[in-house]
């Protein structure tokens, strides 16, 4: 691809090379892995033809790891070792998984660290690495069935995660080895597995009922761009609150209040209410079995009705971010046009009778709510690898909730509004406080409230070499930049000095990069690798890119946009990352592609600045819509 | 990195410099660019491609956002004539307008313990203002009078007021459900 060749989006550097990509919709319960092959969108099943893997790992002595089916099958024997739901888990910490963790039968290791681990008998493991094992066995699934290498995923996340659940994703999938070309939000990309089959255009609502989140989306499909209006959700919600009120019940129903701390038992009892919620899709009532520990039997019967009170509460706080979405896209319900059902809570009866009630539109179920996000997932893959000749489709997506920094007095101010499009760039400028204040500290926070204590702590950092003025004349300016993945880094900068601090918003949670790194090199599927060699590798990839686009740009317009002095310095910097590049150093290789695209950074802005003008030249100011 | 067209949104999307714009036009026109700049369109880029789109594509938002909006728009054609609508720099505001705030915020507190309907009538009233004080904010930008701008800066901060006392409505609304 040529240094920003504009006219051909998405086009790969061989044009009849086919890359292989892939979506992948890591869930809750479930996890899936979808391709285009002849073009066609289609879930890759395993070895038995089942499309669906649990999203459940079971960790025994010496890495002998069971993952999906087969950890499934051992829940109840072995919950302390057998982890199900991650999802709900990555991306926080221990105090924020508190109220979670009375329902989870697991024991956690240090109360104070960023990362909770869960003790195993495999040692301890955070949500992040369950999800690596997850996504490796996914990666391992779309490598058999297609015969090679992937080239790039896409990942699918809820809506409405947070910077540190997306970033705790990406941390998965980096241990996993794979290459994510983009985090996608689940709603949008089930809005692309039915906008391209549909040829739909209008505004939509996705309700995604997954196991443990929900989102809403509100889409305007136009022409082949999906532009999210507005979205809003609740990452801690889903089928999993429906079964744990299920389970309740049926603790209840058999009076057996004492066996509320028998882990075994609870295990149990969370498994037939699931079971319970699936069979009373089809049937009006369905009878319960339950083994108690003293080797009796007990058999209760469930009917819809009665079930549809018990789970009413659930369904009824999904209603409230259905009313958000819409007043933050500025619409009426009536203004909607159909509503996409998503995820295998969307089965349960009385919650499309509750949506379809609330919205008082049609609703669309006709692709499978639990392969519909992975199918959407693998059209954006493909088309990010480069396998279609021209982008037809394009996705505008936004940020779920406001990114700010905290002011005087525990406030936050806001500094990019929830639903901004991505991506994203804002600053603001704040002033020194006190005489000769020469340190600022920043803190970075997530979250709608206007407290800090309310909202999500993402990052601190300390701006330092401020020099010493007087009260209220010292001047940062902070600048957010949230990239296409909803990913955001911070930079800060004194305006008379311009002293800079960058951070990617990172340290306060989650893993440090030196964790990942280390993880990488304990993992057993790395034990063979040699990092260094890789790195090489993946630098002289990156080098030949450089250079082969850099090429390319002169070819196209290094007269129109360039003066002889300035070429002539490119083509010098350019043949000295040939000769760096053959050499055996990484780290210099990465310096010399640096300077390469600093030097042609002023090259790559003129060509940017005149596509646009080319792009927009065919129109007269005049002109009116039609 | 210093992008063009900061200076002047209009001519980004190439669309006449006014404050009754074609709506429709604009959105057009913005999705036409993002289709050629968005980052999507440099996933197998190099890393500088990619970050090069990213920065464009954030400044395309930006423009779109700042001209779709109606109280964004005023304080970005204001500030096209060096008028800044920084609440920091003058915070007075028309004294007859804040009897009304104030007015308006005890309906608000009185609606918001009786009933749904007292609150959805509030809103339309001060949709209705909004729409009258942003007419005339159009009148004044549209028009030839440069004298008039002060009026403006004014009227622009008062749409900020009502767009938030809006805000509020609708919160108040929630809890009804």
């Amino acid at each position: 691809m040529a240094l920003l060749q504009i006219s051909e989006p998405g086009q790969s550097t061989n044009p009849h090379e086919h890359r292989l990509a892939a979506g992948i919709d890591l869930g809750t319960t479930n996890s899936l892995v979808a391709t285009v092959r002849s073009g066609e969108a289609r879930v890759l099943p395993d070895e038995e033809g089942r499309s669906l893997l649990p999203s459940v790992v079971r960790f025994r002595e010496k890495g002998d790891t069971q993952i999906g089916y087969p950890a499934l099958a051992e829940i109840v024997k072995d919950p302390m070792n057998t982890i199900s739901s991650a999802k709900r888990m990555i991306g926080r910490k221990t105090a924020d998984i508190k109220t979670l963790r009375d329902h989870l039968p697991y024991h956690f290791d240090d109360e104070s660290a960023n990362v909770p681990r869960i003790i195993t008998a495999d040692g301890p493991r955070s949500a992040i690495e369950v999800s690596a094992e997850i996504l490796t066995a996914l990666k391992k699934r779309a490598e058999q069935a297609l015969h090679g290498e992937l080239g790039g995923v896409v990942i699918t996340v809820p809506a409405y995660f947070d910077d540190a659940q997306r970033q705790a994703t990406k941390d998965a999938a980096r241990l996993a080895g794979l290459n994510v070309m983009r985090l996608l939000n689940e709603p949008t990309a089930a809005a692309v597995a039915y906008g391209l089959d549909e040829g739909s255009e209008g505004v939509y609502a996705i309700y995604d009922l997954g196991g443990g989140t929900f989102d809403i989306s509100i889409l305007r499909l136009n022409k082949g761009v999906f532009e999210v209006l507005a979205t809003a959700g609740d990452s801690a919600l889903g089928g999993d609150d429906m079964d744990r009120l299920i389970a309740e019940w049926i603790l209840d129903d058999i009076k057996q209040a004492e066996l509320s701390t028998d882990n075994q038992f609870l295990r149990q009892v969370m498994v037939v209410a699931r079971a319970a919620k699936e069979a009373l899709t089809d049937n009006d009532s369905t009878l319960i079995k339950l083994s108690l520990p003293d080797g009796t039997t007990q058999t209760i019967s469930l009917n819809r009705s009665r079930m549809n009170d018990i789970i009413a509460p659930v369904i009824d706080k999904t209603l409230l971010p259905c009313r958000r979405s819409l007043r933050d896209a500025g619409l009426d319900k009536t203004d909607i046009d159909g509503i996409i059902m998503v995820g295998g809570s969307t089965r349960v009866r009385s919650v499309q009778e509750k949506v379809e009630t609330f919205f008082n539109r049609k609703l669309y179920t006709g692709v499978d709510p639990e392969q519909v996000v992975a199918i959407g997932a693998a059209i954006q893959a493909d088309i990010l690898i480069g396998n279609h000749p021209t982008g037809d489709m394009l996705l505008l997506d936004v940020i779920p909730l406001s990114l700010g920094i905290e002011i005087m007095g525990g406030m936050v101010e806001k500094i990019i509004p929830r639903n901004a499009t991505i991506p994203v760039t804002r600053a603001q400028e704040f002033t020194t406080y006190k005489d000769g204040q020469t340190a600022m500290s920043i803190h970075v926070l997530q979250g709608e409230r206007e407290l800090v204590s309310d909202c999500r702590s993402l990052a601190r950092f300390e701006l330092r070499g401020i020099p010493p003025m007087a009260a209220g004349s010292g001047r940062v300016k902070v600048s957010f930049q949230v990239d296409a993945d909803g990913l955001l880094s911070v930079s800060a900068r004194e305006a008379t000095t311009g002293t800079e601090t960058r951070v990617d918003v990172k340290p306060s949670y989650g893993l440090t990069d030196a964790e990942v790194e280390q993880m990488l090199r304990d993992s057993i599927a790395h034990a063979s690798d040699d990092i260094q060699a890789r790195q090489l590798a993946e630098q002289r990839v990156e080098a030949d890119r450089a250079i082969s686009a850099l090429e390319n740009a002169l070819a196209i317009d290094g007269t129109t946009h360039l003066d002889d002095n300035e070429r002539s310095a490119l083509l010098e910097c350019m043949e000295a990352l040939r000769k760096i590049k053959e050499m055996d150093d990484p780290d210099n290789i990465k310096q010399a592609i640096n300077e390469l695209n600093e030097l042609s950074e002023p090259f790559a802005a003129r060509r940017m600045n005149s596509s646009i003008q080319d792009a927009m030249a065919g129109h007269n100011i005049n002109e009116f819509s039609e | 990195m210093q992008t063009p067209f900061e200076n002047n949104y209009f001519d980004l999307f190439s669309i006449e410099k006014s404050y009754s714009l074609d709506r429709h036009l604009l959105r057009d026109r913005f999705r036409e660019l993002q289709r050629k700049f968005h980052p999507d369109n440099f996933a197998s880029a190099t890393e500088q491609d990619r970050r090069i789109s990213a920065q464009y594509a954030a400044m395309i938002n930006e423009a779109f956002t700042t001209l779709n909006d109606p109280v964004q728009r005023g304080r970005y054609m204001l500030s096209l004539n060096g008028i800044s609508t920084d609440e920091e720099h003058d915070t007075r505001m028309d004294p007859e307008f804040l009897i009304q705030q104030i007015e308006l915020r005890e309906e608000l507190d009185t609606a918001r313990s009786s009933s749904l309907d007292a609150l959805n009538h509030l809103s339309d009233k001060v949709e209705n203002d909004f729409a009258g004080r942003m007419a005339r904010v159009g009148e004044i930008l549209d028009g030839t009078d440069d004298s008039e701008f002060e009026k403006a800066r004014h009227l622009v901060r008062e749409l900020q007021f009502l767009r938030r006392m809006q805000n509020e409505i609708e919160e108040a609304e929630e809890s009804f459900y």
